[in-house]
């Protein structure tokens, strides 16, 4: 289906045009909530009440062709809205990470499955770990593959600003996910990469 | 296996001369690692020279950490583009559905957007703003200081009718509760007292009203002159603006800044002066040819 049919159908009030829009686009929104909590249930949420503030703004949406940009930009608002009352009203306790859920199928996997989970799960963590702007480079360039013009737009930053911080990110990234994969019995995950 | 980790050269006997190495760049050139990190998102995505390359890699070859982030980069390659897109569960899009039924349609927001330009689209749009500002947690920070300024500006500046306020607020604060008449009245007599407050501040608040309303017709009435000297300078500026009569439409702007200023002044002083109030003083003094 045609997406800027499914979006004029859904400005319309159609929905089922709606219901299917949520649904194409689910995976894209939860994805980028989970960049910015890192906590699946919690994401989980965030996604909802973005995907509510879309519904909302529906009509402010002038071109269909853009949606996937403008989707991202509302996304972006409001997961930076959630952390900033995150951390106006922090959580009573911390929650383990140990506790996420699975990110990928739940059902028995084979090894490598299992393995893409955990450094999955690795990768989650370690985005908390980044500063707030290399965390939303990686979630937008390397993650979602956004143009760099596009980051740059929505991050109201220099093109070549981005560019730069965007091989330093990935550094960083990967060098909080070995400081995350060190402890006891840790450093398996890099290490299998290179048996 | 990552492939820019192929061709590396092994361990072999450099490992003996590391210590030796590590010691001659710590008093020369410093560690090499800042460098190699910041080559290795090219190595990573192939994009490097040849030489760099082998440069990069034989410093993979002896420096641990490098090397370690040099793997994980690899596999972050290949893993971050799986990650767009994340299954949030067999309910989430149900449970989408039924939080946005019961809410406006977009074509209803749509018009009302369209067409919102009343007093209730004021309201509506002033709400959105409010309840947006009061999830910032700096607003309070920023509503306090806005309101600070304000403060100075209503009673601290020379020429602001509220400027004898906060006077008066300190010196009843200091005499106490016992010398504010309409508390002393309810502290006396109780219930009664209440009720006898009540009826006069009822009282007050009409004549308060009256008081009010003389004030603005004087402050009009005081103004008005200049406030028309202003208008007929401004007009005749304009005329003389569009003969091409600079000379002539540059004077009469700065006499209508003149009498503007004065109007200014009688509506916030009230003051009787007639050489401030306009007019007819100034306009007077313009020179003859």
């Amino acid at each position: 289906m045609n997406l800027k049919d499914l979006i004029i159908r859904c400005q319309d009030g159609d929905e089922l045009a709606w219901e299917v829009l949520v649904r194409q686009h689910q995976g894209r929104v939860c994805s980028i909530a989970l960049g910015y909590v890192g906590e699946q249930d919690e994401a989980n949420d965030l996604a909802q009440e973005i995907f509510v503030r879309v519904y909302e703004n529906l009509h402010t949406c002038e071109d269909p062709d853009r949606f996937i940009y403008w989707l991202t930009r509302i996304a972006r608002n409001a997961c930076i809205d959630h952390l900033r009352r995150r951390k106006a009203r922090p959580p009573r306790q911390d929650i383990p990470a140990e506790e996420m859920t699975a990110l990928s199928d739940s059902r028995p996997t084979p090894e490598d499955d299992w393995v893409r989970s955990q450094r999955k799960r690795l990768v989650y963590r370690a985005l908390q770990e980044l500063s707030e702007i290399n965390r939303e480079i990686i979630l937008l360039k390397d993650i979602q593959d956004l143009p760099l013009d596009e980051i740059a737009t929505l991050l109201s930053l220099p093109l070549g600003t981005v560019k730069s911080r965007s091989s330093r990110a990935r550094v960083e990234l990967a060098q909080a996910i070995n400081g995350l994969d060190t402890g006891p019995g840790g450093g398996e995950l890099g290490a299998e990469a290179v048996s | 296996m990552n492939d820019f980790l192929k061709g590396m050269p092994g361990d072999r006997d450099r490992r003996r001369d590391e210590k030796f190495v590590q010691n001659v760049l710590a008093r020369t050139s410093g560690g090499a690692c800042a460098k190699a990190l910041g080559l290795l998102p090219d190595l990573t995505d192939h994009r490097l020279e040849d030489l760099d390359r082998q440069l990069v890699q034989a410093h993979l070859e002896h420096c641990a950490p490098c090397r370690q982030v040099a793997v994980t980069m690899g596999w972050l390659g290949h893993l971050l583009p799986t990650m767009a897109e994340v299954d949030p569960g067999p309910v989430f899009t149900a449970a989408v559905v039924a939080r946005t039924s019961g809410a406006l349609s977009p074509a209803e927001k749509a018009v009302r957007a369209g067409g919102n330009f009343g007093p209730a689209g004021l309201l509506d749009r002033l709400g959105r703003w409010w309840q947006r500002q009061l999830e910032k947690p700096q607003f309070a920070l920023q509503f306090a200081y806005v309101a600070t300024v304000l403060i100075l500006a209503l009673t601290a500046t020379p020429w602001s009718p509220l400027k004898q306020a906060p006077g008066k607020a300190l010196g009843l604060v200091q005499a106490g509760p016992q010398h504010i008449p309409l508390v002393s009245t309810v502290l006396d007599r109780g219930e009664s007292g209440w009720q006898l407050v009540m009826g006069r501040v009822g009282g007050q608040m009409a004549d308060g009203r009256r008081s009010l309303g003389r004030a603005w017709t004087m402050r009009e009435e005081r103004s008005r002159q200049a406030r028309q000297a202003t208008a007929a300078h401004l007009h005749s500026g304009w005329d003389h603006l569009g003969a091409g009569d600079l000379s002539e439409a540059g004077y009469d702007g700065l006499q209508a800044a003149r009498t503007g200023a004065a109007a200014w002044k009688q509506w916030w002083r009230g003051t009787d002066s007639p050489d401030d109030a306009d007019g007819n003083s100034h306009t007077a003094g313009k020179p003859s040819p």
